[in-house]
């Protein structure tokens, strides 16, 4: 057993310089094993483990042993370890009856995340966005920022995986410090980052720059990779229906009846961000707490007055599936809102995810 | 590293009464000289009950009167019954000030017409303030105003100081009368018969319960306003104020930080109904 010491990596998370041409390299199984014991020993590291009845979970490892880059997708995305499903913005402590000393929550840490899946990047570059623009929220922007993110190309697309229609996978172009593509026995390693370079130099001597045979293997296995998903969503069309407000109400209005409004798609969305904020206090020590919150409960939006502006099931799916698709909204983010990573197909007990609304909206209907 | 949640402290300066659930907070930055962070009249803060939470309110002051914020709240929950328990010198937290403001310099010269109801007098307080330290930048200025009860009327004194006032119409009204009040009976819109106004030169801002917004805006639209001479508010459940939390979200616009105000133009633009 290999216990992980917790000891940062000092500088990891500045250097964020982005590499002008990428660094491609192979390196055996056994010998990346060996890479990931050494950095083990440096740096905290998340990475997808099985669980016992075979499904995979990203977790902060203790072991690495316990690491799996099997593939298939993790249950859960990666945003709770930036975005936390409750989370302390500062600790308050009263001092006799008229002062009051505050206390920020812990500086985010250096920390390497094995093994993200393409849609998963794709959805922390999404949250880190959002988070950025107009008001920096350094709470979850600081985490990503020092985050070293090694993510992993999908060859074995699952039955709920349509990132392929959202332009979110199953390979990455950028966003990622350096990603893994598997050659059988060996893995291809392509090194977009300065600090992903620091990162691997000192193993440097087990890895082999990819040769043009390697390449094009590469390229072989992309290439299939597409025509392994089963599911598609049409999201473009999605997209400009949505936009224009062109779904009929009949339809919102089944998609509402459908929804038990239990939040579900939007705990395991990748890219749902919405919180809440309350205090706790015992005694003379108290906290102010971020929890996630769901846009599909119907108190979200309910004012002190008892106005709600989306009283309906089918409202609140109206605003969700409008903030992840529509021109109006995706303007600003760069980018669709769903990264087709298909959880909320899993999730849903009653067929409300967007993935079946899409579907639905085809004028010639499949389903 | 800036923790964008995290407060300045304030001490509350004097608490006023303004009805048996309405209460003004003057609140002053604990940071030495005390003097309010810029803002203009529209924008709001967070203020922070430590233990109860943390909840939007309007800054109900002016720029113009500079050595504080009032906030006027009105106690329907956790934060808002924390602040009614405060006394001067108790400790608040503060964040922003935040969203946008009202047209303040935009309408230099044009007429104006204030139409709030009940607890909506806060936000076209500070306005009114501003525009009326700044008298000369201004034509007419009319305000009318209605509270459900004599009892609800908020800043009583000064609606008095205005009824008095030679260079304002001030005109008020209650929806249920009572044995010493020997005003008006009726909603706000009643009023709109009393008043003559020019619509093309004037600018609207209306702020109140949203039925009544609803009613005024059809009233000021019959009366020949263009939407966008009509500008409110939009108060939607909010939580952060800086457009992360979703909650106040309408479309693609965030009240909090495109907003709270916006024209009636505005809204009628937005992809999803207020
Ligand atoms: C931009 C802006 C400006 C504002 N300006 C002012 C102002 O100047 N003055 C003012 O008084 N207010 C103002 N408000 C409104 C003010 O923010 C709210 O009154 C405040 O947030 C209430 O907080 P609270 O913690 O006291 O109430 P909460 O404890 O949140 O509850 C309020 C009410 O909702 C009910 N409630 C809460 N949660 C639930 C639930 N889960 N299920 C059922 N019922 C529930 C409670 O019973 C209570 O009646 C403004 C709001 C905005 C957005
Ligand atoms: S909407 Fe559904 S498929 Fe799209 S990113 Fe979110 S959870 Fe994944
Ligand atoms: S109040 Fe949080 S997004 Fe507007």
């Amino acid at each position: 057993m290999f216990a992980v010491n917790k000891i940062p990596i000092s500088g990891l998370g500045e250097d964020r310089t982005i590499k002008e041409k990428h660094m491609i390299s192979t390196i055996l199984k056994d010998d990346f094993f060996t890479v990931l014991r050494g950095l083990a020993k440096t740096s905290r590291m998340i990475a997808p483990v099985m669980l016992s009845n075979g499904e995979l979970l990203y977790d902060r490892i203790q072991c690495i042993e316990d690491v799996s880059l099997q593939p298939g997708i993790p249950i859960m995305s990666a945003k709770e370890f930036f975005f936390s499903s409750c989370e302390e913005l500062f600790r308050f402590k009263r001092i006799g009856t008229d002062a009051i000393d505050f206390v920020q929550p812990e500086e985010a840490e250096a920390c390497v995340f094995l093994g993200i899946r393409s849609c998963d990047l794709n959805g922390v570059r999404y949250l880190e966005r959002f988070y950025k623009r107009k008001f920096n929220d350094t709470t979850v922007t600081k985490k990503i920022e020092k985050t070293v993110f090694i993510s992993l190309g999908c060859l074995d697309p699952g039955e709920q995986c349509f990132c392929a229609c959202c332009d979110s996978g199953p390979f990455l172009s950028d966003g990622f410090d350096a990603q893994l593509t598997d050659l059988d026995n060996r893995w291809m390693v392509e090194i977009a980052t300065a600090r992903a370079e620091t990162l691997l130099r000192p193993y440097d001597n087990l890895f082999t720059p990819a040769t043009d045979a390697d390449l094009n293997e590469r390229k072989n296995i992309l290439s299939c990779v597409d025509s392994k998903f089963t599911r598609r969503s049409f999201m473009a069309m999605g997209v400009k229906k949505v936009s224009l407000g062109a779904v009929e109400e009949e339809v919102w209005e089944a998609f509402g009846d459908r929804c038990i409004s239990c939040g579900s798609c939007v705990f395991v969305c990748p890219t749902c961000s919405c919180f809440n904020v309350l205090d706790r206090e015992i005694g003379e020590e108290g906290v102010r707490l971020r929890t996630w919150d769901a846009c599909s409960y119907s108190g979200f939006t309910r004012e002190v007055s008892g106005h709600n502006p989306r009283p309906r099931a089918a409202d609140r799916l109206k605003r969700r599936f409008f903030h992840k698709l529509s021109y109006q909204t995706t303007k600003d983010s760069g980018r669709l809102g769903c990264m087709g990573c298909g959880r909320c197909v899993v999730s849903c007990p009653s067929l409300a995810d967007i993935s079946t609304f899409v579907t639905t909206l085809r004028s010639v209907r499949t389903v | 590293m800036e923790n964008i949640y995290m407060p300045l402290k304030a001490r509350v300066v004097s608490v006023t009464n303004e009805t048996p659930d309405v209460k003004t907070f003057k609140l002053r930055l604990d940071n030495g000289d005390g003097a309010c962070i810029p803002f203009l009249p529209g924008n709001f803060l967070e203020v922070s009950s430590f233990g109860a939470g943390e909840a939007p309110f309007c800054i109900s002051s002016s720029p113009t009167r500079n050595d504080a914020f009032d906030i006027t709240v009105r106690s329907v929950g956790s934060v808002t019954s924390g602040l009614h328990k405060m006394k001067p010198q108790d400790i608040v937290g503060i964040r922003g000030p935040f969203g946008n403001h009202f047209p303040c310099s935009a309408v230099q010269g044009r007429d104006i017409l204030f139409v709030g109801g009940g607890i909506g007098l806060p936000p076209l307080r500070s306005l009114i303030h501003y525009m009326l330290d700044n008298r000369d930048d201004y034509g007419d200025i009319t305000i009318l105003y209605g509270a459900r009860t004599p009892d609800d009327r908020v800043y009583k004194r000064e609606l008095d100081q205005w009824a008095g006032r030679k260079d304002v119409l001030f005109l008020e009204t209650v929806d249920v009368g009572s044995k010493s009040w020997s005003g008006r009976v009726g909603v706000v819109t009643i009023l709109f018969d009393e008043i003559f106004v020019r619509p093309k030169i004037t600018t609207a801002f209306t702020c109140g319960p949203p039925v009544m917004i609803k009613f005024v805006i059809q009233g000021l639209l019959k009366m020949g306003f263009r939407p966008d001479n009509i500008v409110t508010t939009l108060e939607r459940y909010m939580k952060c104020g800086v457009g992360k939390c979703g909650h106040c979200a309408v479309g693609e616009k965030y009240a909090c930080t495109d907003g709270p105000v916006f024209t009636f133009a505005d809204i009628q633009k937005l992809s999803e109904k207020p």
